[in-house]
């Protein structure tokens, strides 16, 4: 009797009535993230073209996988069960993606940790690895509790980009520093998203770190326009103390923020212990 | 005496077709010459050719005595004065402003108190005019202005492409008059005119140009019946003793 | 008529309103300070932090503005002096993106890195490059439609490559700095920029001036400027080479900025006579305190986001245009 059940599972698994996984290609590099870190390998039809880019966090994960463009035509031909996405596709990606029979799950945009978890927990249901991600999310807890009880240096930090931006409150970028018990400069001037840097605030109290993001990536040029070619404030980022963030932690909301998190609290904790 | 200007065997061609074919003219001080022609004669084309604006075929042009190619720019514009057909104005300036160009050859066209301004206005009878903007003029009244343009060069030579076309007869009169009175200035005077009884009443010689070659040239009596049919495709009767001539068609 | 006493007293008034506006501009930003403050700052030395924000910051934005405002005034008077048509301008015969492409161009492959003067010399070039092929296809001699339908294909094609060129740069940043290109800014800029630039304009400027003679004879058509003895080939290629100096050297400092060099050209015309010569220079004045008071505007708005120089320029200057375009008319005799 045990043989013929094994038996029978085997047949009905081999004409796939048993329970397999959906089939998933994700349109863009945040959802290649989650794609590539939750799901089995033979899960994954295909990731996006980013998925291999430097700033891609699960860049050497993506490697052997199919690369495509967030196009109707392109994901289609693969007959996947499932459509992963964050923007990618635009807004009215999850109808039109619907339409050749796949489910379509969108991510939201991830602005906390809070955020990171809900994207984390859909995208595991959607995969059926719902075991994978929740333990996924109990590790980003705990890192999370063993950030929050060093106690805040309360170091005033200015997140700085190439191209002259900074981060304001409702960022993940100030999520980022909250857990790392520093005060993000922009969001204490009362600022949200992305607002270009705020010369004359940081003359008048200057930070005493410098996070610096993205100039790591390829092209490392100062735009023509930001506020860093400033020789006034080219001075004062280069007495600062200053700690580089690599591109692939911050371009998108995901677990491995937290990361940076610690990379931050450790850079903050090493500036308190010598003043 | 010199002539004033002297073209010898001038052919002008435009886009590969001859307009002017082996042209010879020569002009005094004293002269008013009525340059007449059917339309398409080649009279604008001649008279550019000998203010210098289109380059030559072949013949040799002298201002003075000296060939045009060695005279320098400014000088030449001292040596003749150019009125063309075709007289656009870009900007809305006054009248005295406009004169004022009329000594640009002698690096003073922003001089606006020159006096030579003054007397070309008077002689074109625009002095009243001279603090209204040009888009204000009627179409005589700006003719008029062109010519005290032309006349503010002092140049002793002028070259005047149509000067009376715009104007009403009264004011056609006083111009041709005017002219006449120049030329016995001293000056030597070119006119290309349609007007063949005002041609004929004022100028002290005609050349008459037809298809790019000058037909006929002397004083105002070439002007007989069997030209005016012939080029002109008109009738024409001279009265015998008023000597004006009266035109009908054919 | 406005004669020259009219002209002896709008220059001079023209440079206090800027000098003006430029003071104003240092009272203005986000940390407060005073007009004794300021004064202090620009007179008293001082190596505060106030004296910093205001010698440092926002003294270069100022003077950066009103350089950019006169350098496209002048243009502009040029350019329609050339053109004999008061619709040229180098924001809209496309003479400013062709700068921007210039020198984003420059940029993107690195030539910027081997000097400083690199990037406003690409942007002359560009400007230069529209420039001689709007002449070539037309001065004087096309329609003002035509004209100005040539200068938006210009335009358009000019955005097109330096959008294609963002689409292919790996800098995730590339798409805030084609808005700045092309929507212009003056923020962050500092003495170096500003010692970069002033050169440019002087000697744009100086082009200009020295083709003034020409310019006035032009009123008259070609075919008489040549006969009255104006040299036509040194004015056409005084007048192409200064706009285009001075149309990059804006660009290199502000991005494309458009409608300042109608606007200017323009009311210099109410002010001192349409005479073109004669209102070069205080296009060149008024362009500045346009730009100034416009740069003044934007950062008193209180957006999140400072509204782009170029678009404060457009809001004020397109209506503008359409009113001058509606209303001009061309006279012949």
């Amino acid at each position: 009797m045990k043989h013929f059940a094994a038996y029978a599972l085997a047949v009905l698994a081999a004409t796939g009535w048993a329970d397999a996984k959906p089939r998933a290609v994700s349109l863009d590099y945040c959802s290649d993230q989650y794609l590539l870190k939750l799901a089995d390998p033979d899960q994954i039809a295909a990731v996006s073209r980013g998925g291999d880019d430097d700033y891609s966090f699960m860049r050497d994960t993506a490697a052997p996988f199919p690369k495509i463009r967030p196009e109707i035509q392109e994901a289609s031909a693969l007959e996947p069960d499932l459509v992963l996405r964050q923007w990618g596709g635009g807004p009215a990606a999850a109808t039109s993606f619907a339409r050749f029979g796949a489910d379509v799950v969108s991510l939201g945009y991830a602005n906390d940790f809070d955020d990171v978890k809900a994207n984390i927990r859909m995208a595991a249901k959607a995969l059926q690895q719902n075991p994978r991600g929740e333990a996924l999310i109990a590790d980003l807890e705990k890192r999370l509790s063993v950030l929050a009880a060093r106690p805040d240096t309360n170091i005033r930090a200015l997140y700085v980009t190439p191209g002259g931006v900074t981060a304001g409150a409702q960022t993940m970028i100030d999520a980022i520093m909250n857990a790392a018990g520093v005060v993000n400069i922009a969001a204490a001037e009362g600022k949200s998203y992305w607002p270009p840097l705020p010369a004359e605030q940081l003359i008048l109290a200057p930070p005493e770190l410098v996070v610096a993001g993205f100039f790591d990536t390829d092209a490392e040029q100062i735009n023509h326009w930001s506020a860093a070619r400033h020789p006034a404030l080219r001075k004062m980022m280069q007495e600062t103390p200053s700690i580089r963030l690599s591109a692939d932690l911050l371009s998108c909301g995901a677990w491995y923020s937290v990361d940076a998190a610690e990379q931050l609290a450790a850079a903050a904790e090493a500036i308190r212990h010598e003043k | 005496m010199t002539a004033l200007l002297d073209l010898k065997d001038v052919s002008v061609s435009i886009d590969g077709r001859a307009i002017v074919r082996g042209a010879s003219l020569a002009a005094a001080p004293g002269e008013f010459i009525g340059l007449i022609g059917p339309n398409g004669a080649g009279k604008s084309t001649l008279l550019r050719a000998a203010a210098g604006l289109i380059p030559i075929d072949c013949g040799a042009r002298r201002l003075k005595g000296d060939r045009f190619e060695d005279i320098p720019f400014t000088e030449r514009a001292r040596r003749l004065a150019y009125l063309p057909q075709a007289r656009p104005i870009f900007w809305s300036i006054p009248v005295r402003n406009i004169v004022a160009l009329g000594r640009f050859a002698y690096g003073a066209s922003d001089n606006l108190s020159d006096p030579a301004i003054d007397r070309a206005m008077a002689e074109a009878g625009v002095e009243g005019l001279a603090e209204r903007p040009a888009a204000e003029l009627s179409g005589g009244e700006l003719a008029r202005v062109h010519l005290a343009r032309t006349l503010a060069a002092e140049a002793a030579l002028i070259l005047a492409d149509e000067p009376i076309t715009a104007l009403d007869p009264a004011h056609q009169f006083s111009v041709m008059a005017l002219l006449q009175q120049k030329a016995k200035q001293d000056c030597a005077i070119i006119a290309a005119l349609h007007d063949l009884q005002l041609a004929e009443k004022y100028c002290t010689r005609l050349v008459i140009i037809d298809q790019g070659r000058i037909v006929a040239d002397g004083p105002t009596t070439i002007l007989n019946t069997k030209i005016a049919r012939d080029v002109f495709s008109i009738k024409l009767q001279r009265e015998t003793d008023s000597n004006a001539i009266s035109l009908a068609p054919l | 008529m406005k004669n020259k006493a009219g002209q002896n007293f709008f220059v001079p008034a023209l440079f206090f309103i800027s000098g003006i506006l430029i003071f104003v501009s240092l009272l203005i930003g986000p940390a407060a300070i005073g007009p004794g403050g300021v004064l202090a700052a620009l007179f008293g030395g001082g190596d505060n932090a106030a004296s910093i924000i205001i010698r440092e910051i926002r003294l270069p934005r100022a003077l950066a503005a009103w350089l950019a405002g006169a350098c496209l005034g002048a243009a502009g008077a040029g350019l329609q002096g050339l053109f004999r048509n008061p619709l040229a301008d180098p924001g809209i015969l496309g003479v400013s993106p062709a700068a921007s492409l210039g020198a984003v161009t420059a940029i993107y492959f690195n030539l910027a890195a081997f000097a400083f003067w690199v990037t406003p010399l690409a942007a002359i070039a560009g400007a230069l490059a529209a420039t001689a092929a709007l002449y070539i296809l037309g001065a004087g001699r096309v329609s003002t439609a035509r004209l100005i339908l040539i200068g938006v294909g210009l335009s358009s094609f000019c955005g097109a490559i330096i959008s294609l060129a963002m689409n292919l740069s790996p800098n995730p940043f590339a798409l805030s700095d084609l808005i700045n290109w092309l929507f212009g800014t003056v923020a962050n800029r500092s003495f170096d920029d500003l010692a970069l630039a002033a050169p440019f304009f002087a000697a744009g400027l100086a082009m200009i001036i020295f083709a003034r003679p020409g310019l006035r004879a032009l009123t008259l058509g070609e075919e008489t400027a040549a006969s009255l003895g104006a040299n036509l080939k040194k004015a056409r290629m005084l007048i192409i080479a200064g706009s285009a100096v001075l149309t990059g050297a804006s660009v290199a400092i502000a991005g494309a900025i458009g409608f300042v060099g109608i606007i200017a050209p323009h009311i210099a015309r109410t002010l001192v006579g349409h005479d073109p010569a004669r209102i070069i220079i205080p296009s060149a004045l008024l362009g500045g305190a346009i730009l100034t008071a416009a740069d003044l505007i934007i950062r008193i708005l209180p957006f999140d986001q400072e509204l782009k120089l170029g678009v404060a320029a457009a809001l004020i200057g397109a209506p503008g245009f359409i009113w001058v375009a509606a209303t001009t008319r061309r006279m012949s005799a």
